[in-house]
C-alpha cells in the first residue's frame, strides 16, 4: 500500500511530515506530498497518525497506483 | 467581404487510407448523406451487445485505437473494464463523449462536431451497444458544435434510426472542464473540476453508473474504422497545425508521419520550422528532427506526448523559451484553482520562466527541481503537464534556457498569438487528396 496526498485538500499545517518523515515530505511551497514508497509493517501506525492528525483529512491510503490523470 | 485570412483551413494527405475527412470537408455531412455513405449500419447487423463486441474485436482499427483526447489510452481496454464493473454491479452502462475541446491549440474536435456529427454519433451509438448502454451524453462547450450535434440527434429520431437516447450537455468554457472526471462531475453537478482519485469512472461515473468517457475523435475513429477502407492498423491522425510561417490548418495524416514530411509537403510549405510545442500545452517543446513522428512513441522518445496531436510551429528566430513562457503563464491563468500545490507551483514556474523570484542560477535550480518534484500533484494534469514543459526545456534547450532566464526579453509572446481559430465553412479549402 502507498498513500496519497489530496491537492485539492492539503492546506501545508506540516504536522504529517513530522510523524512520518519517511513517507511524507514538504514540497517547495510547504505543502505535504507523499514520497511514493510503499508502506511496510512497521509504518503503518506513524503513517496512519499522520493520516489521523491531518485538519483537512487530505491524506488517504491507496489500495492500487493512482489512476492516470489526464485530459 | 468579411476578412477570413486568419482562419483555419482543412487539408486532407494524399492516399489517405481510412481518413474521417470526406471528399468536401468544408461542407457539414448531415443524416442523409451519412446514411448514404454506408452509417448507422452496423448496430443492426449485429443485434446484442455480445455479437457486436465480437464483430469490433475482429477489427485492427478498433482494438488498437488509442484514445485521441490527449492520453492516448487505448478505447477497447476501457470498453472492457466498463463492461466488467457493469457485470459486477449489476447496473447499465453509460457512455460520454466528451467534445470539450479546451486546448486552445487545437480545433480537430469542434471540426468534427460541426461537420461530422453524426460520424461521432454514429461511434457513440456503437460503443453504447457493445456495452448495453442506453444513454449518450454528449458533453461539449463550443455553441456551433452543440448545435450541429443537437441537429444531428433530433434528425435521427425523426428519421427513426434506432440508436440510444442522446442528451446533450453544455460544457463551461474552461481549460480544465474537458478533462474526464471533471467532465462527468459536471454532467451530475453542474460542477466542471477534476477531482483528485475520484471513483473510477468505469465503475461509477455518470448517476453513479459505469462510464464510458471518451473523446469524440476516437467515437469518430471508432465508428471510421467500422466501414469500407478502415485504416489497417492505427487510424489516421487530425493535426492542428499553427504558429510561425503557417496559415492555421487542420490536416488530417497517416499515423506515425515525420513531422519534417508534414512540414514539407507543398501544401503546408513550413521547412523553416526549428522547434515546436506539440500536444496542445502537454507535449512540450521540441527541436524538429529527421526522427519526430506523429505517434505516441515517437513523441515519448523525445521527451514529450501527443497528446492532442496538434503542433504549433517555432521560427528559428523565435526563442523556444519565450513560447514555454507563454504557456506556463496560461497554465497559471487556467488552472482549476483547486489544488494549492498546482496554482503556487504554475504561478511560480510562471513567474521564474519571466525571470522573477530570484537570480537565474537559483531560478534554474528550482526550475530542475521542480520538473520533478510537481509531477502528480493536481487532481488533473495540470501540474504534469508544467513539469513535462519544464523537462522538455532542460532536456533540448538547457543553453537558451540559462540565457533565457539571465536576460529575460523585454516582451513576451503575446498569448493571443497562440490561439488557432475554430474552421469557418466559408473559409475552408481543400486540397482534394492531391497535394
Amino acid at each position: 500500500m502507498t498513500i496519497r496526498v489530496d491537492p485539492t485538500k492539503c492546506r501545508g499545517y506540516g504536522l504529517c511530515e513530522v510523524l512520518a518523515p519517511g513517507h511524507l515530505e514538504a514540497d517547495d511551497w510547504g505543502l505535504a506530498q507523499s514520497r511514493g514508497l510503499p508502506v511496510d509493517q512497521q509504518d503503518v501506525a506513524s503513517v496512519q497518525a499522520a493520516i489521523d492528525v491531518c485538519p483537512f483529512d487530505a491524506i488517504r491510503w491507496l489500495e492500487e497506483p493512482p489512476t492516470e490523470r489526464s485530459f | 467581404m468579411p476578412d477570413h485570412g486568419s482562419s483555419t483551413r482543412v487539408l486532407r494527405w494524399p492516399d489517405l487510407v481510412g481518413g474521417v475527412l470526406t471528399v468536401t470537408p468544408e461542407s457539414p455531412e448531415d443524416l442523409e448523406a451519412y446514411l448514404t455513405a454506408g452509417g448507422y449500419r452496423l448496430p443492426d447487423e449485429q443485434p446484442t451487445p455480445a455479437l457486436l463486441r465480437q464483430h469490433l474485436e475482429a477489427i485492427p482499427a478498433v482494438t488498437a485505437l488509442r484514445g485521441r483526447g490527449g492520453a492516448g489510452f487505448p478505447l477497447w481496454t476501457k470498453m472492457e473494464t466498463v463492461l466488467d464493473e457493469a457485470a459486477a454491479s449489476g447496473q447499465t452502462p453509460v457512455v460520454v463523449a466528451n467534445g470539450a475541446e479546451g486546448e486552445p491549440l487545437s480545433v480537430k474536435d469542434r471540426y468534427l462536431m460541426r461537420y461530422r456529427p453524426h460520424l461521432i454519433l454514429n461511434g457513440a451509438a456503437l460503443a453504447a451497444r457493445a456495452l448495453g448502454a442506453k444513454t449518450i451524453h454528449v458533453y461539449a462547450h463550443d455553441q456551433e458544435s452543440l448545435d450541429a450535434l443537437k441537429t444531428a440527434a433530433d434528425d435521427l429520431v425523426a428519421m427513426g434510426v434506432p440508436v440510444p437516447k442522446v442528451q446533450i450537455h453544455a460544457a463551461q468554457d474552461t481549460f480544465v472542464a474537458g478533462e474526464a472526471t471533471a467532465a462527468v462531475r459536471a454532467i451530475n453537478t453542474k460542477v466542471a473540476r477534476p477531482l483528485d482519485h475520484p471513483p473510477r469512472m468505469a465503475k461509477s461515473g455518470v448517476g453513479g453508473a459505469p462510464t464510458l468517457v471518451s473523446n469524440v475523435e476516437t467515437l469518430a475513429r471508432l465508428a471510421r474504422a467500422t466501414m469500407p477502407d478502415a485504416a489497417e492498423e492505427q487510424s489516421p491522425l487530425l493535426v492542428t497545425l499553427s504558429g510561425d510561417g503557417v496559415s492555421p490548418t487542420l490536416i488530417e495524416v497517416p499515423y506515425g508521419l515525420p513531422v519534417l514530411t508534414l512540414l514539407a509537403s507543398p501544401e503546408v510549405d513550413a521547412a523553416g520550422a526549428g522547434s515546436v510545442l506539440a500536444g496542445g500545452f502537454f507535449g512540450g517543446v521540441v527541436p524538429i528532427s529527421y526522427d519526430l513522428g506523429l505517434s505516441l512513441e515517437s513523441r515519448a522518445e523525445h521527451g514529450g506526448a501527443l497528446g492532442c496531436a496538434s503542433l504549433y510551429l517555432i521560427g528559428e528566430g523565435t526563442d523556444p523559451i519565450t513560447v514555454a513562457s507563454a504557456v506556463a503563464d496560461y497554465f497559471d491563468g487556467n488552472n482549476a484553482r483547486q489544488c494549492r500545490s498546482c496554482v503556487l507551483s504554475t504561478e511560480d514556474t510562471a513567474l521564474a520562466l519571466r525571470g522573477i523570484g530570484a537570480t537565474p542560477d537559483v531560478l534554474l535550480s528550482r526550475l530542475t527541481r521542480w520538473s520533478a518534484q510537481i509531477v502528480g500533484r493536481g487532481a488533473c494534469a495540470v501540474p504534469d503537464g508544467v513539469a513535462l514543459l519544464l523537462r522538455s526545456l532542460l532536456r533540448h534547450y538547457p543553453e537558451q534556457l540559462k540565457a533565457h532566464l539571465a536576460a529575460p526579453p523585454p516582451t513576451r509572446l503575446d498569448w493571443a498569438g497562440l490561439t488557432v481559430e475554430v474552421p469557418s465553412a466559408r473559409v475552408l479549402t481543400t486540397t482534394g487528396g492531391v497535394l
